[in-house]
C-alpha cells in the first residue's frame, strides 16, 4: 500500500509538456549560426605547423638512426634553438661555458654539463648523472639552429634514461649541412632522447646535454582543434555559442566528457552541486595535457591522491608551453583548471589515472618502516592487511560493533602502532564489524561505504525469523521487508543472513542467531 | 551544440524522434520540472531545446531518449544557474497548479539529483538501472540518491499508508 508522500508524488503525472513545446522544437537549437560575442578572443596557438606526414615521418625516423640525421621532415616546424656562450670571469668564478636552448617562447637551460676552461676540469657528480632533469617537449622533426660563441659545435641524438654517462648514441647531428630533432616513437617511451652537444671555445670546452620528449607539431591556426594522441588529454575550455558559462571537455583515445565549472559568469556566481568528476580512461606515464578553446589565460595545478583518502597540496603545473606535463608516477590525481574569459572565470576539478595504479600506488598508504609496526588505524581492513603485510607482519583480526565506526575499519591494532616487532610476529587488529561478512552481502545496500554502521542486538525473544529479528532489532517499521539471503547448516530456525528493505531499497543485513548486523545510517535499525 | 552531446552518437531515424516526442515528451518535461525545483518554464526550454538538437543532428542516436535525457539535465542545470540558484516564491506559483505547490515544495528540499531519480523512480516508474541510464550516472550512486529522497519525503509528507 503507497505511502502518503508517494501518493502526493504522483500528482507529478498531470502536468503535462506544453503545446508551445513541438513549436519550440520545430524552430531549431538555440544558437544555431549565431556569430561569437565580440569579446571572444581565440587563444593562439604559439608557433606550430603541419604534423608530419606519416610516410615522411617514418623515412626520417630510420635515417636518424642509420647516420647523421640531415634528411629533413615531410613539413616543418619553427626551429630549436640551442645557444653556447661562455659566462665571464666574475669574483667568485673564472668564467665558464654555458648552453641553453629556446622552445617557442621557454629558455632552458643544459643538463649535467662537464667542462674544461682555462685547464680547470668540471664534470657532473654522481646524482646529477643519474637523473636528468628540465625534460622538455620539443617538436617532432623541428630544425635545429645554432648560436652563440663557440668554435665549433659537434651534436649527437643520444638514447635516454638507462642512467650511462654519457649516454650512448644513436646518431649524428648533420650541424653543419642542417639538422633537425627526431620524430616521434610510437610510445611516449620511444620520443624521449638526449641531445649531447660538444662545443668548444679556445680557452676550452663544454659537453652539454638536453633531455627532450618528441611531440607532434599542431597547426598553427586558432581555429583548429588540437590533435588528439595516444600521448595528450585535451582539455578544451570555450564559451557556448548562447553565452553560458562554459564547461569543460575532456578528450582522450576517442572519449570526451563533459565537466561543469563553478566561478563567476556574467556578474552572476556559478555553482557545482555535488560530488568529485572523474574521467574514465587511464592516461599512459609520460601524458601530457592541452588546453584548447577560446579561454584568455588559464592556470593548472595538480595533486596526487593522499594517503588519508583526500588530495595532496596541489602544485602548480608549468604553463608556458600549450602542453602541460603530467606527473609520470602511477596514481590518481585532481587537475584543477581555471580560465578566465572577458565574461569572468570558471574553475574545474577532475580527477584522474595516470598508469596502472594497481601496483604499488592502487591506493596511496603510508609508506612502510621494515621492524615497526605501522599505524594502520583508520584503514579499511584490506589497506592495513597490505601494509601490515608489506612491514612483514601476520594479521589476525576480530570483528567487533563499534558504534559509530563504519564497518571494515580497523579501530585498535597489538602491537601498536610504531611498536618494534620483528618480520613474522602476528599482528591483531580490532575491525569495527559483526557476524556479516564485509565481501558479498553488502553490494546491495542502498549507501555508501562510509555510511553502513555495525550494530548488535540480544534474541531475548525467539520466534521464528522474521520475527526474531524485528522483535529483538530496532528501528523495523511495519512495511519493511526481510528475506534471507544465507542458509546456514544450523539447528536454529533461520539461522544464515537475512536482509532488510524498506520501498525497494536495501537497508541492511542481519546476521541469525546473533542479530549482529551493517545498517545504513539513518535507518534507523539496530539503532543506526 | 557541445562535442560532448555529439559524441553520444549512433543512429536513429530522424522521423523517429516525433513518435518518441509523443511517447516520452510528457515524461522528460515532469523529471525538468521535479528536477529544477519547479521550474516549468525551464523544464519546457529544455525540454524542447534537448529534442531540437536531437532533430538538428545529421547523425543518427543509438539511444536517442538517454540521450535526450542527458542533454536535457544538463540545459536545464545551466539554466538554473545563469537565473540564480533560488526562483521567487511566485515564479514557480505561476507556472503550477495550486495541487501540486505542496509536493514540490518538498522536492525542493532535496538536491536535484534526488528530484530526477525519485520522480523516475516513482513517477516514471522506471528501475534502477533505466534510472542510472537517464541520469547519465552509476547505479550505485542512484540508490543513494533514491534513499535519500525516500526518507526526506517521508519526513516532509508523511508515511501514513493510504488507499
Amino acid at each position: 500500500m503507497p505511502q502518503q508522500w508517494e501518493r502526493e508524488l504522483q500528482k507529478v503525472n498531470s502536468l503535462h509538456a506544453p503545446t508551445s513545446t513541438r513549436t519550440r522544437i520545430e524552430s531549431g537549437p538555440r544558437g544555431d549560426g549565431m556569430p561569437p560575442s565580440p569579446g571572444r578572443a581565440q587563444r593562439a596557438l604559439a608557433g606550430f605547423v603541419a604534423i608530419a606526414v606519416f610516410a615522411g615521418a617514418l623515412l626520417f625516423a630510420v635515417n636518424a638512426f642509420s647516420g647523421r640525421s640531415s634528411v629533413p621532415p615531410a613539413s616543418g616546424a619553427d626551429p630549436v634553438t640551442f645557444t653556447f656562450s661562455v659566462v665571464a670571469p666574475g669574483p667568485d668564478t673564472n668564467g665558464y661555458p654555458q648552453a641553453t636552448m629556446e622552445v617557442g617562447v621557454r629558455t632552458i637551460e643544459a643538463n649535467a654539463g662537464r667542462y674544461t676552461w682555462n685547464g680547470l676540469h668540471a664534470a657532473p657528480s654522481n646524482s646529477e648523472i643519474a637523473s636528468l632533469n628540465n625534460w622538455v617537449d620539443v617538436p617532432a622533426g623541428a630544425p635545429i639552429a645554432i648560436e652563440g660563441s663557440a668554435d665549433h659545435v659537434d651534436g649527437w641524438v643520444d638514447s635516454c634514461c638507462d642512467e650511462s654517462y654519457p649516454p650512448p648514441h644513436l646518431s649524428e647531428l648533420d650541424l653543419e649541412h642542417g639538422a633537425y630533432l627526431p620524430e616521434r616513437g610510437p610510445t611516449p617511451a620511444e620520443s624521449a632522447y638526449v641531445l649531447e652537444f660538444d662545443a668548444s671555445w679556445p680557452r676550452g670546452s663544454g659537453t652539454f646535454l638536453f633531455p627532450i620528449r618528441v611531440v607532434p607539431v599542431l597547426e598553427s591556426s586558432p581555429s583548429a582543434d588540437p590533435v588528439a594522441d595516444d600521448f595528450t588529454l585535451i582539455a578544451t575550455m570555450s564559451t557556448p555559442p548562447d553565452g553560458s558559462a562554459p564547461g569543460l571537455v575532456l578528450s582522450y583515445d576517442g572519449i570526451k566528457k563533459s565537466y561543469p565549472g563553478a566561478g563567476r559568469w556574467a556578474g552572476e556566481p556559478v555553482y557545482v552541486v555535488g560530488m568529485l568528476f572523474g574521467f574514465d580512461r587511464a592516461l599512459p606515464i609520460g601524458a601530457a595535457l592541452q588546453v584548447a578553446g577560446d579561454v584568455e589565460r588559464f592556470e593548472a595545478h595538480i595533486a596526487p591522491a593522499s594517503g588519508e583518502g583526500g588530495w595532496a597540496e596541489p602544485i602548480a603545473l608549468d604553463t608556458s608551453s600549450d602542453r602541460l606535463i603530467l606527473p609520470r608516477d602511477p596514481g590518481w590525481y585532481l587537475v584543477e583548471l581555471d580560465g578566465w574569459w572577458p565574461q569572468g572565470h570558471m574553475g574545474y576539478s577532475v580527477a584522474i589515472t595516470i598508469g596502472h595504479p594497481s601496483e604499488p600506488s592502487e591506493s596511496p598508504l603510508p609508506s612502510v618502516e621494515k621492524g615497526v609496526v605501522p599505524d594502520v588505524i583508520g584503514l579499511g581492513v584490506a589497506d592495513a592487511e597490505k601494509l601490515l603485510s608489506q612491514s612483514g607482519y601476520e594479521t589476525d583480526t576480530r570483528y567487533v560493533p563499534i558504534p559509530g565506526t563504519a564497518a571494515g575499519i580497523v579501530d585498535s591494532v597489538t602491537p601498536g602502532p610504531g611498536t618494534a616487532a620483528p618480520a613474522g610476529s602476528r599482528v591483531l587488529l580490532r575491525i569495527s564489524g559483526t557476524d556479516v561478512p564485509l565481501d558479498g552481502y553488502l553490494t546491495q545496500l542502498a549507501c555508501s561505504d562510509e555510511d553502513m554502521m555495525p550494530f548488535a542486538d540480544e534474541g531475548g525473544y525467539q520466534p521464528a525469523p522474521p520475527a526474531y529479528i524485528t522483535v529483538n532489532v530496532a528501528g523495523f517499521l511495519n512495511s519493511d521487508e526481510l528475506t534471507q539471503i544465507r542458509f546456514d547448516n544450523s539447528a536454529f530456525p533461520g539461522a544464515g543472513l537475512w536482509q532488510a528493505s524498506r520501498d525497494g531499497d536495501v537497508i541492511a543485513v542481519i546476521a541469525v542467531p546473533s542479530l549482529e548486523g551493517i545498517a545504513c545510517r539513518g535507518s534507523g535499525i539496530g539503532g543506526v | 551544440m557541445d562535442r560532448a552531446e555529439a559524441d553520444a552518437a549512433a543512429t536513429v531515424p530522424a522521423g523517429d524522434l516525433d513518435a518518441l516526442f509523443r511517447a516520452e515528451g510528457d515524461g522528460l518535461f515532469r523529471t525538468l520540472v521535479a528536477f529544477t525545483g519547479g521550474r516549468a518554464d525551464i523544464a519546457e526550454e529544455a525540454t524542447a531545446e534537448a529534442f531540437a538538437r536531437a532533430v538538428a543532428q545529421q547523425e543518427t542516436l543509438r539511444d536517442p531518449l538517454a540521450w535526450i535525457y542527458r542533454v536535457a539535465f544538463r540545459i536545464a542545470i545551466d539554466e538554473v544557474r545563469r537565473e540564480g540558484r533560488h526562483a521567487a516564491a511566485s515564479d514557480v506559483a505561476a507556472h503550477l497548479p495550486p495541487e501540486l505547490h505542496g509536493v514540490i515544495d518538498a522536492l525542493k528540499e532535496l538536491s536535484p539529483n534526488q528530484r530526477a531519480a525519485v520522480v523516475l523512480r516513482h513517477v516514471a516508474g522506471l528501475d534502477t538501472d533505466e534510472v542510472a541510464e537517464r541520469m547519465g550516472i552509476a547505479r550505485p550512486t542512484v540508490r543513494v540518491h533514491l534513499f535519500r529522497a525516500r526518507k526526506r519525503l517521508r519526513d516532509l509528507l508523511g508515511d501514513e499508508e493510504v488507499d
